[in-house]
């Protein structure tokens, strides 16, 4: 992902930061969203109650390039 | 303190997003404490549901304590078979608080995500500022002389992003169902102002009683939290300079 913000960026002098390397630790959710799929209409109500939006969350497709660069705009105040 | 700098606005995730992209409760549950770390054997057959001398070899494998993917994977098919979904039920979220939600290792249920779990199913201590405390200190890790490895719940992390994106969220409950398919492109400096703003809200913690810094306890350690300056996240405007208590960083780790 990138952002259009390069003419601010340059005009500010000194302001050029060095790209953070990141990596991230991506855990493969593919076992658990089989697993997930056995739960039934009742059981995700039940579920849902008990644990909140999990079984949700567990559907989303992260980019991990989207994570890396918002890294990159992280700031100390 | 710590936030995303884009242009001239500061963005943080906070603790009512994240509690409103995980839907758990808030009012009236308090935190996760990081107490009572060792893990007995009784509570563990509980929640599995399996004899203490069949946990007792998975529970610790190569040194370390907690149980690997692979062997929660296999005993929930089996209960998936047996259709015993209660037990099914609870390990599968005891095996999403471990990988999903607090991971340490790759496929590796660790004895600190198990111990947030007990947490939350017995004494209802809520694991959102644990999730949002190990996300501060991911970024916090970040530096840009090494190469740095950040271990934390990721899908909250891009929901919280890509919600800012999606304008039909503004006001609706939960932006999980939205946003799931959803894929970022290039966006110009106005779309990001524009889709600023999420969640409207009369009441935010920015303060512990009379502290103004929140203490999060996550499972890799505790910092403080303080999310004065962005304000204008949630629709208000910033009245003030914040004052240099406001933004002295605790981490302790």
């Amino acid at each position: 992902m990138e952002f259009n913000m390069e003419p601010e960026r340059t005009r500010e002098a000194g302001n050029t930061k060095k790209k953070m390397r990141v990596k991230v630790l991506e855990n493969d959710l593919a076992d658990l969203r089989e697993l997930g799929q056995k739960l039934r209409e009742v059981q995700r109500t039940i579920f849902k109650n008990r644990y909140g939006n999990l079984l949700e969350l567990l559907e989303v497709n992260v980019q991990i390039h989207a994570i890396t660069a918002l890294v990159q705009y992280m700031t100390i105040h | 303190m710590r936030c995303f700098t884009f242009c001239d606005f500061q963005l943080v995730p906070t603790f009512e997003e994240y509690a409103q992209i995980l839907d758990m409760p808030i009012d009236k549950v308090i935190p996760y404490q990081h107490l009572d770390q060792y893990i007995s054997m009784s509570t563990l057959v509980a929640i599995m549901r399996l004899p203490a001398t069949d946990l007792e070899d998975s529970f610790i494998c190569e040194d370390r304590k907690g149980f690997s993917l692979s062997f929660l994977a296999e005993y929930l098919h089996q209960l998936g078979e047996e259709k015993d979904w209660e037990v099914f039920m609870d390990v599968f979220a005891l095996a999403l608080f471990g990988i999903m939600l607090f991971p340490k290792t790759e496929r590796f249920v660790d004895n600190a995500a198990i111990s947030v779990y007990i947490a939350y199913t017995t004494r209802r201590e809520s694991p959102v500022t644990a999730i949002l405390a190990d996300t501060y200190l991911a970024l916090n890790s970040c530096n840009p002389k090494k190469k740095t490895r950040m271990t934390c719940c990721l899908p909250t992390l891009f929901v919280w992003l890509a919600s800012r994106f999606e304008k039909r969220v503004f006001g609706i409950k939960c932006p999980v169902e939205s946003v799931k398919q959803q894929r970022l492109g290039v966006k110009s400096k106005d779309e990001w102002s524009q889709y600023m703003a999420w969640q409207q809200r009369s009441q935010l913690v920015y303060q512990c009683a009379k502290f103004l810094n929140v203490p999060l306890i996550g499972t890799k350690g505790c910092l403080n939290y303080n999310p004065v300056l962005t304000q204008r996240q949630f629709g208000y405007p910033i009245t003030g300079a914040p004052t240099s208590c406001c933004r002295t960083s605790f981490i302790s780790i």
